[in-house]
């Protein structure tokens, strides 16, 4: 009896303290029908995102925001004040720092011809000139919105892949949930106008900010 | 003072044949990829002179991408009790075991360009984003090909995890244009000789390439000469690390693009932050540091010099 309890606790106690090793192939794995030398199968970035959007990636891009004026002023006093206020960046050294900007805009012009989409707009108090060049996609580019987030660290990612893949599946579903069900690339939506609040990381020396949105609230006519 | 001249030489002698430091001067071990490569002579050059500029003792030595020597200098540096290891590792999931035997021992080590698959092991990776560059890369070759046409990759050494991260992030831009057809892809091993020969033998089989992506700059040089000598110098290639030769070749009008990575800087990140932890016990930074990399074109090429932009 003694030796049966024995057993049935050293069997529970296996239970718990082991963990499922994945058995990973040493050379060329398929990913997305390339091969790459090493998994990076292991993160569900789907999944990932989906599940701190509304809860986490929403609310804190709405708390962050800064007014897109407002933050270009600021920038173009003091750049490392208006970095330090406004924005993040995970590593200081080297690195630019990213913004949340919000404003209602008017959009001017539309490339869409290319794949990553663009459209030049205009930022209340409206002037006729462009102030930000906003992503519509099909393709975005950059990490502006990962690199945003404060509550996500490279640390806790096996490698740059994982990483990656993180930053991909944000910018796919601002695609599908953010640009998608207000119509656009579509033809570009020139003369509309929209409340948006939007990710960009700051380029020194570039007039207008790159940025992809993350709300897009068309404006009623 | 003849005499002295004799104690300095004889003890500049000692050190060197034995790795045994003077009295009080801590050792800073550095450990890359082999020198032949200016990329990883020029991180381990900045990283000695940092070194010795804070004051410790240098030893340098190359794995060779070899992972059993790579094991072995680690014995070395724990046999002379280094006080950190500045390490380039030579692969992702076996270089884990030495780095943790040197936290065993005591001693830090601080990853620079490539990164291993763990944390908590070492004291700090820092690495260049080799994924955001290749994409500030792939986004220019896309542009250059005006997003359509056949194109070839040259892919690096498999058991560097950078091979891996340049080739998905290449493709994580271009396979998004229906109209970009890859008709080849080889590796070749970061090796200027390598590429020359073959894209000698995949321009036989694929004459009416427009581009070649490269998964770094000596591979780049090697596929320029190779399409340069078939009369194909139109083709656009472009690379990644920024070396000088890929520079010179852009302002001549060759190669298209290269990534920078910041090399230089990044090797003189990792020694302060070891020296910062040698005196506090904490780097006073997260573990995984990403840094960025820059696009060079013929716009901003004639800044770039030993892997850093000059103001």
């Amino acid at each position: 009896m003694r030796l049966l309890i024995a057993l049935a606790v050293l069997a529970v106690f296996l239970g718990l303290s082991t963990t499922v090793v994945e058995n990973q192939a040493p050379a060329a794995r398929t990913d997305g029908g390339i091969e790459v030398y090493f998994s990076a199968d292991q993160f569900d970035a789907e999944g990932y995102v989906a599940s701190i959007w509304e809860s986490r990636v929403l609310p804190y891009m709405t708390e962050k925001a800064v007014d897109i004026v407002q933050l270009r002023d600021a920038l173009t006093a003091d750049p490392a004040a208006a970095g330090e206020r406004y924005g993040f960046r995970a590593v200081a050294e080297h690195n630019p720092y990213n913004f949340s900007v919000k404003g209602r805009v008017k959009i001017l012009s539309a490339n869409v011809k290319s794949k990553n989409g663009r459209v030049e707009a205009d930022a209340q108090p409206y002037d006729g000139e462009a102030d930000i060049i906003m992503q519509i996609g099909p393709i975005f580019r950059g990490t502006a919105i990962r690199d945003m987030l404060n509550f996500v660290s490279f640390d806790d990612f096996k490698n740059q892949v994982e990483f990656a893949k993180l930053a991909s599946q944000l910018n796919n579903h601002v695609r599908d949930t953010v640009v998608a069900p207000v119509g656009l690339p579509g033809d570009g939506g020139v003369g509309r106008e929209f409340d948006i609040i939007a990710a960009t990381t700051y380029e020194p020396g570039k007039p207008l900010f790159t940025v992809v949105p993350v709300v897009l609230g068309p404006v009623a006519e | 003072m003849k005499k002295n001249i004799l104690a300095v030489a004889f003890l500049a002698v000692f050190v060197a044949l034995t790795g045994v430091t003077l009295a009080g001067e801590k050792l800073i071990v550095i450990i890359t990829p082999s020198h032949s490569n200016p990329f990883f002579k020029t991180e381990a050059d900045v990283a000695a002179a940092k070194a010795k500029e804070l004051g410790y003792a240098v030893q340098s030595y190359s794995h060779d991408d070899d992972a059993s020597k790579q094991s072995n200098y680690f014995d070395t540096a724990i046999a002379n009790k280094a006080a950190a290891i500045i390490l380039d590792n030579a692969g992702a999931d076996v270089t884990i075991a030495a780095v943790q035997k040197a936290k065993d021992a005591g001693i830090p080590t601080f990853l620079i360009d490539r990164e291993i698959n763990a944390t908590g092991v070492a004291a700090a990776q820092i690495v260049a984003n080799n994924y955001q560059g290749v994409q500030l890369v792939a986004e220019f070759f896309v542009e250059q090909m005006g997003e359509e046409g056949e194109y070839v990759e040259l892919v690096g050494r498999e058991s560097d995890t950078n091979a891996g991260v340049r080739s998905r992030s290449y493709h994580d831009v271009i396979d998004q244009y229906p109209d970009m057809k890859m008709v080849a892809r080889q590796s070749a091993n970061w090796s200027q000789p390598e590429a020359f020969s073959k894209m000698e033998s995949i321009l036989q089989a694929n004459p009416n390439i427009k581009g070649v992506i490269s998964g770094n700059d000596t591979m780049a040089m090697g596929a320029m000469a190779a399409l340069k000598a078939a009369g194909k110098g139109n083709v656009i290639v472009v690379g990644f690390d920024g070396s000088n030769d890929v520079r010179d070749s852009i302002i001549a009008g060759d190669i298209k693009a290269t990534g920078l990575q910041p090399a230089a800087r990044i090797a003189a990140m990792a020694v302060e932050q070891a020296d910062q932890y040698i005196r506090t016990g904490s780097t006073g930074q997260d573990e995984k540091q990403l840094v960025d990399c820059v696009l060079i074109t013929k716009d901003n090429a004639a800044k770039l010099d030993n892997f850093a932009m000059q103001p």
